[in-house]
C-alpha cells in the first residue's frame, strides 16, 4: 500500500536518509530510534513536506513526490512539535483543518469533530483555547485534527514525549484503536511505545533501517544470546571495551551489564529475560547481523 | 562580566545576515547617493552647495541616522528577546549573570550593531565622492571631520535613543509585535511630528521636538549661505547641542527605568493550562461522511480568508495602525483648521483628499507587515506541519490569504472614508456627497493598495523568512515610489500598481480615466499571474528550495489555475501592449532622463534657430470649436505677421501644439513652403509639431504675411491626455494655436547641462542692450495685438475667452460667443469653458469708469464669490487711484479645476479651486489668516498693470516688473483691506521668509534684484520685502508716484520695453538722496543687515512726565558677492555705515504681534557698528525692538528684542 524505496536525504554532509526502503500495510507500525536517527525526516517527507534527494515513495501506485497531493488527500499527521493559532478554540481550529482537509459538508465536519473531541475527551474544553492546552491535552487535540477527514494513512511522530504515564497510555490505546483499516505509524525513541501497541516495527540508526519485522521477532533473533550480570562499576565500563555491551543499569552497589553474545560471557553471567529493548540495542549497535 | 559578555553579543549580530544586508544597502545608498544625482537623501548638492560640504553631509548622515526605526527593532528583537524567540528564557534566566550585566550587554550590542550600519552609511557617502563619474564640480575640499562630527552626534546618539526605546518595550512588553509596531509607530509619529507642532514654535520647541536632531540643524542653519554651508560644521552649543543632549539623556532615562522594571524569568500569567485527560472508553472509529472528501478551494479559501482577516484586525498592531491613521487625519484636519493661514473649506473632496493621505504611509506600514504576517503565520505559529499536510491546495491557501491581506486595506480604506465623511459632518462642511468620498479614497488608492498587497505576497513566498521577506517588500514599495522614477530605465510599464487618475477636482472629478483603466487592467493581470505563479511554486512545506518547488513539489498547477495564469498573461501583455502603444508608439514617453537627452539633442540641433529673426504677430482672428463631452476642439484661424526686423526674412519655424501630423488639417504660410524633414533635423526631433518654411522670395521688412490654420485637438490617449476637459477647461491659447517661432525648451539646471555635454546657458540680455528691449516677456513673437475669437461649446457649458464679449448666440446647438477687445492685448491668451454660475457687479470709478466685474463659478463652490468681487472692486479703486486707469471693459474671474494657482490674461482671470475659491477666508480680524481668495485676486489684477500694461522687455530683472510690482499693488491692497499688521504677517510668511530660505538652498548664484533672471524667491519673495522697506521710508505716495511715472513712460507701448533700470531711476528720481543708498542696496547689490542688542544696553532713566531710553546696539552692513556668496561687511570695503535704523518700543512682547501696537518708532542714524540713539518715551517700555517693522534686510532677527524688567 505504502511503498518506500531507497529513500536518502542529506543536509549538508550529514546523511539524514541512506537509502531507506519500507512497505507498509494497514495496521500499527512502529518506527523506533534514537534522536537523530532520522525518522523525523522520512516522517516529514512521508507527509510530503520536504524533497529527498533519491528515492521514490508509492501510494497505491502513485509516486508521492511527483504528486504530493495523492498522499495529501489521505494523510493525518500529527508532527512531533506543532504550534496552534493563540486565542483560537479546539473547535474553531478543528473546524477550519477540516475544511483544509476537504471536509466540506458542515454536518460531516460538526460530527466528525464532535465525536473526535469526545473520543479525545475535550469535549469539555472544545472552546477553550488550545494555546492553554496541557502537553497531554495538546497531544489529544492533535490526534483528533490529524484523524479529521478519516485518513488513510496517519503518521504520528515522537507523539508521546512529554506526557506522563498516564496520559500515555491512554494516547496509545488511541492510536490501537484507530490502526484497524488504516496505516498509522508510530515514530517514536520509546520503546515501550513500540512494545505496547505495534505488530509491526523498525529499527532505525543514522539514517537507515537497521531491522524490519515484528517486536517478538526481533527478540526471536537475539534469543539465547543475551546475557546479564551484576558487577562493580569499574568492572562494568572496563567491560565495554571487550564485550558488545548492549546497557548498563546503575543499581545499588554496582551496575547490571547486559552484553550480546552467542555464548556465555563466562562466570556469573545468566541468560536474559528479553525485552524489545534487548533486541533494540542489539540491532542498533548492529550487533545482530 | 559585562565585558566578558560583550563579545559574544557582537558575534551574534555580525553572524546575522540581516545586518549586512542592512549594512549593505545603506552602504550602497550613500555611495550612489554622494555619486549620482538618482538618491537624494534630504539634501542634494551642486555646484554651489557641494555634496560633500559640511552641511549636505550633515543632512544625509541625519537621515541614515533615522533609518535605524526600520532595522534597530530587528536587533532589538534577535539580540534582546532571543530568550523568548528562541524559548531559553528559562535557562539564561536561572544563571546568576546580574540582570544589569546581561541586559547591558545585550543593549550594547544592539547599539553597536546598529551603529556599525549607520557607519556603512557614511563610509559610502565617504566613498562615494571618489567615484569616477561624480560631477568634480559638486566637489569641494575632502574634510573626513565633516563625516565623523555628523555620524558621531547624530548616528551614535540616534542609534543610542532607537535601542534605549526598543529595547524597553522588548523589555517591558516581551512581545515582538508590540517592539516592531511601537517602530512602526514611532516612524509615522516622527513623519507627523511636524503637524503636532506647528508653524509658529519656537525655535527651541522645534528644535527639541525633533529627536532625531534634523529640525535642530535646520533651525540653525536655516538661513546659512552656500559658503558657511560648505564649509562649517553644525556647532554643538546652541538649540543642535541642547537637542542632542536632551534625546541622549531621554534615552539614558529610558534604559534606567526599563533595568529598574525588567522582568527576569518567566511571566507570570502564562500558565492558565487547562488539564484533562483522555476518555478511556472512547472509540475514534471514523464517523462516515455524507459527503466524499474534495479539494473545496472555495470553502477552504473563504475559510482560511477570515481566519487571516480576523487574525490580522484583532492583532495590536492593527489596531495601533489604524489608529495612527485615523490620528494622523485628525490632526491633519485640526491643524489646517486652525493653524494653516489660508484652510481649505471641508468640502467632500478635501475631507477625502485628507483621509486618503493620512492612510498613505500607515498603509504602506500595513502592508509590508501584514504580508509577512499572514504568509508566515503558520511557520510563526508553528503549525505549518498541519496545515501544509492537508490535502488543501495552493490555491485556496494563496486566496484565502491574498483575499485576507485584501480585506485588511480596504477595512483600512473603508474606515478612512468614513472617518472622513464623519470629519464632513461634525465640521459643517457644506454638499456631503458620499460619491465624491468613494471615488477619492476607495477608487484613486484602493486598486494601489490591492496590487502591492498582491505583490508583497509575492515576495513573502520567495523569501527565506518574515523578516527578510518584509525588507525586501519595503524596499521594493519605497523603491518603486521614490527611486524608480529617477532612474533612466524608467516607464509606467514599470510602475508598479501605480494608476494614475490624473487627480479629483470637485469642477471635473476624476482626470484621466482612459490610462486608469488600462493600467488597472495591466497590474490587475499583473497581480493574478503573479497569484498564479505564486500557487505554482508555493512555499510549502518545510524550508523548500527553488528548485523543489519548480519540480512540483509544493503542488501542480490545475487545469483551471493553469487557465487563470493564461488569461493573466493574456491580459497583462495585451493592456501592456495597448499601454506601450500609447505611451511609446502613438506618442513619446521621455522619463526624466530621456527628457534630458531629448532636449540636449534638441538644443545642438534646433538651438541655433532660437535667436532666428521672426515676423511679429499682429492680429489674431480665432475660431475655437470646443468639444467637451469629447475632450476635443477644432480650431481655425489666422494671424497677420509683420517683419519688424529690419533685415528680409528667408525661413520661419512655425511650433505646432501637437507632436501629431493627423492633429493639422491645415497650415499655410503665405509666400512660404514647407520644409518637412530638413537635412538639418534630428531624426528624433522630427516629430509634428516643429515645421519649418521657407519664404520665396524672403520677406522683407515691414512687409506682411499671413498664417492660416486648421488644427484638431485630438481626444485624450493613453500618454497624451487632452487639455480639454468634461467640465472646467482652461487651456491657454499655445495649448490650441501656432506658436511663431520655438519655445525656448533649453534645460536650465547648471550642472545637468554640464552632464549633457551642453554650454553654459547664456545669461539674459543686460539691461542696456536696446536690441533685448525689442521684444518683451510674453515672447520674441509679438508687440500687442488686435484680437478676435469665436468661442463655442457644449450646450450648458459658458465659453470664455479675453476682450468684451461682443455677442452670444448658438450654433448647431451648441453655446457661442464672439469676444473683441476694446484695444489690442498681449499675444497671451486663455480659452475657458464649463457649466458655470456667475455672480456679477459693476465697478463704478472715480472718473465715470464703469467697469462689469463677474465670477464665474462651480455652482456649489460660491463660498468666496463675494469676497472676489469686493476684492474685485477694491483692486480696481486702488490701482486706478495709485498707478492710473484700468485698460479694459470687464474684468472677470473663471474658476478651473486641478491646478493650483491662477493666471492674468488680458481683463480674464483663470483662478484654480484650490487656491481660493475652496479656501476658509478666516476671521478677518485674525492676523495669522491669510485671505487667499481676496489676495489672489488682487495680485492678479494688479497684473492688468504690471505685466499688461507695463510689459518687461526680456532683459535682467524682467520679472521684478511683473511679478515684483504686481506684489507692491497687491500687497497695498491688501493691508488697505486688512490693516497693516495683517500685512506685515504675510510679508513676513511669504516673502521675508521664502526669500531668505531660497536664497540659501539655490543651487544657483544669487544676482542683485534688479538683475534677477526668473528666480522666484526674488521676483516674488525679495520684490515684495523690498517695497515692504520703500512703503515705510520712503512712503507709498512716492513709490506709487514713481510707478506712474513709468507707466507714463511705458505703459501700453510697444517697444523699447522697461527694464529695473527704468524702474530703480524711477524711485530714485522720487525718493530723492535720502534713501538713494537704501535703494542700491536693495535693487544693486546684494546686502544683508545685522543688528542686536541685549537689555543691558538699553538704560531707562525717568524724566519729567516721560521716560528717556538710551540704546547701544550692534549694526553691520554687509555685501555678499554674487559669484561666491561670501559676505563682507562694507566697513572692510572701505566704505562708511550710514543707515536709517528704526528703535521700537513696547509695552508688550512685539514678538507675539510681530512689531505691531508699538508706543514709538524713532528712526535714527547709524554711521558706526557700535549705535546709540537716546529717545524720549511717554511711558516706561517693556520691550525693545531693533527695526521692528523690518525694513531692512536681515537672516537673525531675534537678537533684535530686548526685555527691559530690570531696565530702569
Amino acid at each position: 500500500m505504502l511503498h518506500i524505496r531507497n529513500l536518502s536525504k542529506s543536509f549538508g554532509a550529514n546523511h539524514a536518509l541512506k537509502s531507506v526502503s519500507l512497505d507498509l500495510k494497514p495496521g500499527l507500525f512502529g518506527l523506533l530510534g534514537p534522536n537523530g536517527a532520522g525518522k523525523s525526516t522520512l516522517m516529514r517527507t512521508l507527509a510530503t513536506l520536504q524533497t529527498p534527494d533519491e528515492g521514490e515513495v508509492t501510494f497505491k501506485g502513485v509516486n508521492i513526490l511527483k504528486d504530493p497531493n495523492a498522499m495529501r488527500r489521505a494523510l493525518g499527521y500529527l508532527p512531533q512539535d506543532f504550534g496552534v493559532y493563540p486565542r483560537m478554540s479546539a473547535l474553531a481550529l478543528l473546524d477550519h483543518l477540516a475544511i483544509l482537509k476537504g471536509v466540506t459538508a458542515r454536518a460531516d465536519r460538526r460530527a466528525q469533530i464532535d465525536h473526535l473531541l469526545e473520543a479525545v475527551n475535550l469535549t469539555s474544553h472544545r472552546t477553550a483555547s488550545v494555546a492553554n492546552y496541557s502537553g497531554g491535552m495538546r497531544q489529544r487535540f492533535g490526534v483528533a485534527q490529524a484523524l479529521l477527514g478519516d485518513p488513510q494513512v496517519l503518521i504520528v511522530d515522537e507523539p508521546t514525549a512529554g506526557l506522563d504515564p498516564y496520559e500515555r497510555q491512554r494516547f496509545l490505546d488511541l492510536l490501537s484503536a484507530t490502526a484497524q483499516d488504516r496505516i498509522v505509524i508510530l515514530s517514536t525513541h520509546i520503546v515501550e511505545d513500540v512494545r505496547d501497541v505495534c505488530a509491526d516495527m523498525a529499527i532505525m540508526g543514522a539514517g537507515e533501517i537497521v531491522a524490519r519485522g515484528a517486536p517478538e521477532a526481533l527478540i526471536d533473533r537475539i534469543r539465547g544470546k543475551v546475557w546479564r550480570r551484576k558487577m562493580e562499576r569499574e568492572a562494568g565500563e572496563a567491560l565495554k571495551q571487550s564485550a558488545q555491551v548492549l546497557s548498563t543499569r546503575l543499581l545499588p552497589g554496582g551496575v547490571v551489564v547486559s552484553v550480546y553474545a552467542p555464548q556465555s560471557p563466562g562466570e556469573g553471567w545468566e541468560p536474559a529475560d528479553l525485552v524489545l529493548e534487548d533486541a533494540y540495542f542489539a540491532h542498533l549497535y548492529r550487533f545482530v547481523q | 562580566m559585562l565585558a566578558r559578555l560583550l563579545p559574544f553579543e557582537l558575534k551574534l549580530h555580525f553572524n546575522q545576515v540581516g545586518f549586512w544586508v542592512a549594512a549593505g544597502i545603506l552602504a550602497l545608498i550613500g555611495y550612489f547617493a554622494a555619486s549620482t544625482d538618482s538618491i537624494v537623501l534630504g539634501a542634494a548638492g551642486g555646484e554651489k552647495i557641494k555634496i560633500n560640504g559640511a552641511l549636505v553631509v550633515a543632512t544625509q548622515i541625519g537621515f541614515f541616522s533615522f533609518l535605524p526605526i526600520l532595522f534597530a527593532s530587528v536587533f532589538v528583537v534577535t539580540g534582546i528577546m532571543r530568550d523568548e524567540t528562541a524559548k531559553s528564557l528559562e535557562i539564561v534566566h536561572a544563571t546568576p549573570v546580574s540582570t544589569f550585566d546581561m541586559i547591558a550587554a545585550r543593549m550594547i550590542g544592539v547599539l553597536l550593531a546598529t551603529f556599525a550600519v549607520v557607519l556603512a552609511g557614511v563610509i559610502g557617502l565617504f566613498a562615494g565622492q571618489f567615484a569616477t563619474w561624480t560631477d568634480k564640480e559638486k566637489l569641494g575640499p575632502v574634510n573626513p571631520l565633516f563625516y565623523l562630527h555628523p555620524a558621531l552626534f547624530l548616528g551614535f546618539v540616534n542609534s543610542a535613543l532607537l535601542t534605549a526605546l526598543f529595547t524597553a518595550i522588548a523589555g517591558l512588553t516581551r512581545s515582538r509585535m508590540m517592539v516592531y509596531t511601537g517602530a512602526i509607530g514611532l516612524l509615522i509619529l516622527y513623519l507627523s511630528v511636524g503637524l503636532f507642532v506647528g508653524e509658529d514654535a519656537s525655535d527651541l520647541v522645534l528644535s527639541l521636538s525633533d529627536p532625531f536632531g534634523l529640525s535642530a540643524i535646520q533651525v540653525i542653519t536655516e538661513f546659512w549661505p552656500a559658503f558657511e554651508q560648505n564649509s562649517r560644521l553644525v556647532p554643538l552649543v546652541g538649540y543642535f547641542g541642547l537637542n542632542r543632549l536632551v534625546w541622549f539623556i531621554a534615552s539614558l532615562v529610558v534604559l534606567a527605568a526599563m533595568f529598574r522594571f525588567f522582568p527576569r524569568g518567566v511571566a507570570s500569567g502564562r500558565s492558565r493550562r487547562a488539564v484533562a485527560v483522555a476518555n478511556p472508553n472512547a472509540s475514534l472509529a471514523p464517523r462516515r461522511l455524507s459527503k466524499p472528501l474534495s479539494e473545496g478551494i472555495l470553502a477552504a479559501a473563504w475559510s482560511r480568508c477570515q481566519f487571516e482577516y480576523l487574525a490580522a484586525v484583532r492583532s495590536v498592531a492593527f489596531a495601533i495602525l489604524l489608529s495612527l491613521a485615523i490620528a494622523l487625519f485628525a490632526l491633519t484636519v485640526y491643524v489646517q483648521a486652525e493653524f494653516a493661514p489660508e484652510p481649505l473649506l471641508p468640502t467632500s473632496a478635501q475631507m477625502a483628499t485628507a483621509a486618503a493621505a493620512s492612510v498613505l504611509l500607515p498603509m504602506l506600514c500595513l502592508i509590508v507587515f501584514f504580508s509577512g504576517e499572514i504568509f508566515w503565520r503558520e511557520k510563526t505559529y508553528k503549525i505549518l506541519e498541519l496545515v501544509d499536510s492537508t490535502r488543501v491546495s495552493n490555491v485556496a491557501l494563496l486566496i484565502g490569504k491574498w483575499f485576507a491581506l485584501s480585506g485588511v486595506i480596504l477595512s483600512v480604506l473603508f474606515t478612512a472614508m468614513l472617518v472622513g465623511v464623519a470629519a464632513q459632518v461634525i465640521l459643517g462642511g457644506p454638499d456631503l456627497n458620499l460619491w465624491t468620498h468613494f471615488q477619492l479614497v476607495m477608487v484613486s488608492y484602493g486598486p494601489d493598495f490591492l496590487i502591492w498587497g498582491g505583490l508583497a505576497l509575492f515576495i513573502q513566498n520567495f523569501t527565506p523568512n518574515r523578516i527578510v521577506g518584509m525588507v525586501a517588500v519595503a524596499a521594493v514599495l519605497v523603491g518603486v515610489m521614490f527611486f524608480l522614477p529617477q532612474t533612466p530605465v524608467y516607464h509606467p510599464l514599470l510602475n508598479v500598481g501605480r494608476l494614475p487618475t490624473g487627480g479629483y477636482s470637485e469642477m471635473n472629478g476624476l482626470g484621466d480615466m482612459l490610462t486608469f483603466q488600462w493600467t488597472l487592467a495591466y497590474w490587475g493581470a499583473f497581480t493574478v499571474l503573479l497569484a498564479v505563479i505564486s500557487a505554482w511554486l508555493w512555499r510549502r512545506g518545510l524550508n523548500p528550495t527553488f528548485i523543489s518547488r519548480l519540480r512540483g513539489q509544493g503542488g501542480r498547477l490545475g487545469p483551471v489555475t493553469a487557465g487563470v495564469g493564461v488569461l493573466a498573461v493574456c491580459g497583462f501583455t495585451g493592456a501592456g501592449a495597448v499601454l506601450y502603444k500609447g505611451y511609446s508608439i502613438d506618442n513619446t514617453f521621455r522619463n526624466q532622463d530621456q527628457t534630458e537627452r531629448y532636449l540636449a539633442a534638441a538644443e545642438k540641433s534646433l538651438g541655433d534657430r532660437l535667436d532666428d529673426p521672426a515676423p511679429k504677430v499682429r492680429d489674431v482672428r480665432v475660431s475655437v470649436d470646443m468639444f467637451p463631452e469629447t475632450r476635443t476642439a477644432r480650431v481655425t484661424g489666422r494671424y497677420r505677421l509683420e517683419n519688424s526686423t529690419g533685415a528680409a526674412i528667408s525661413e520661419l519655424v512655425i511650433t505646432l501644439p501637437s507632436e501629431k501630423r493627423d492633429s493639422v488639417k491645415a497650415l499655410q504660410l503665405d509666400g512660404a513652403t514647407e520644409i518637412r524633414r530638413g537635412p538639418q533635423k534630428d531624426p528624433e526631433l522630427g516629430d509634428e509639431s516643429v515645421r519649418l518654411f521657407r519664404f520665396s522670395p524672403a520677406l522683407a521688412p515691414g512687409a506682411s504675411t499671413q498664417l492660416s490654420f486648421d488644427l484638431v485637438t485630438p481626444p485624450p490617449q493613453i500618454g497624451d491626455d487632452s487639455p480639454i476637459l468634461r467640465n472646467g477647461t482652461f487651456v491657454n491659447g499655445e495649448l490650441l494655436m501656432p506658436r511663431i517661432g520655438l519655445a525656448d525648451f533649453r534645460l536650465r539646471d547648471k550642472d545637468k547641462r554640464r552632464k549633457r555635454g551642453l554650454a553654459e546657458l547664456e545669461r539674459l540680455p543686460e539691461r542696456e542692450d536696446m536690441a533685448a528691449r525689442q521684444f518683451n516677456f510674453f515672447g520674441r513673437n509679438s508687440d500687442y495685438v488686435t484680437f478676435q475669437a469665436s468661442f463655442c461649446t457644449a450646450p450648458d457649458q459658458i465659453p470664455i475667452a479675453p476682450g468684451r464679449m461682443v455677442r452670444s448666440y448658438e450654433k448647431d446647438g451648441r453655446a457661442c460667443r464672439d469676444y473683441q477687445p476694446v484695444e489690442p492685448i498681449a499675444n497671451f491668451f486663455a480659452f475657458v469653458s464649463a457649466r458655470y454660475a456667475v455672480k456679477r457687479d459693476v465697478w463704478n470709478g472715480p472718473n465715470g469708469e464703469r467697469v462689469p466685474i463677474e465670477v464665474f463659478f462651480h455652482a456649489p463652490h460660491a463660498f468666496n464669490v463675494d469676497l472676489m468681487l469686493d476684492a474685485m472692486k477694491k483692486s480696481l479703486a486702488a490701482y486706478t487711484r495709485a498707478f492710473g486707469p484700468y485698460q479694459y471693459s470687464d474684468l472677470r474671474i473663471m474658476e478651473f479645476p486641478y491646478a493650483n494657482f491662477a493666471q492674468s490674461f488680458a481683463g480674464t482671470i483663470p483662478f484654480s479651486e484650490n487656491i481660493g475659491f475652496i479656501r476658509d477666508p478666516g476671521d478677518p480680524k485674525d492676523i495669522k489668516r491669510i485671505d487667499l481668495a481676496t489676495y489672489v485676486t488682487m495680485h492678479e489684477i494688479a497684473h492688468q498693470w504690471f505685466g499688461h500694461q507695463l510689459v518687461p522687455g526680456e532683459t535682467k530683472g524682467f520679472n521684478v516688473l511683473s511679478e515684483g510690482l504686481t506684489e507692491h499693488a497687491a500687497m497695498s491692497a491688501y493691508e488697505t483691506a486688512y490693516g497693516w499688521a495683517t500685512a506685515r504677517r504675510l510679508v513676513e510668511r511669504r516673502s521675508m521668509e521664502g526669500y531668505l530660505m531660497s536664497r540659501a538652498t539655490d543651487s544657483e548664484d544669487e544676482p542683485p534684484l534688479g538683475l534677477a533672471e526668473g528666480q522666484q524667491y526674488l521676483d516674488y519673495n525679495k520684490s515684495a520685502w523690498v517695497f515692504w522697506g520703500l512703503r515705510h521710508t520712503m512712503g507709498a505716495d512716492r513709490v506709487n508716484a514713481a510707478l506712474r511715472r513709468l507707466l507714463n513712460q511705458y505703459g501700453r507701448k510697444g517697444p523699447p520695453y522697461p527694464t529695473t533700470l527704468d524702474l530703480v531711476a524711477a524711485l530714485r528720481a522720487e525718493a530723492g538722496p535720502e534713501w538713494a543708498q537704501l535703494i542700491t542696496d536693495y535693487f544693486d547689490r546684494i546686502t544683508l543687515w545685522e543688528l542686536s542688542l541685549t537689555a543691558d544696553d538699553v538704560t531707562l532713566t525717568q524724566s519729567g512726565g516721560g521716560w528717556t531710553a538710551d540704546v547701544r546696539f550692534a549694526a553691520d552692513k554687509l555685501v555678499a558677492s554674487q559669484e561666491t556668496g561670501e559676505e563682507t561687511s562694507v566697513l572692510k570695503q572701505g566704505e562708511a555705515l550710514n543707515e536709517w535704523v528704526e528703535i521700537g518700543f513696547y509695552e508688550k512682547d512685539p514678538r507675539e504681534t510681530l512689531g505691531a501696537e508699538w508706543m514709538r518708532i524713532e528712526r535714527v542714524r547709524v554711521t558706526a557698528k557700535d549705535g546709540r540713539a537716546r529717545i524720549q518715551l511717554p511711558r516706561k517700555p517693556a520691550y525693545v525692538l531693533l527695526d521692528p517693522r523690518r525694513i531692512l534686510i536681515e537672516r537673525n532677527v531675534k537678537d533684535n528684542v530686548a526685555e527691559l524688567g530690570n531696565a530702569a
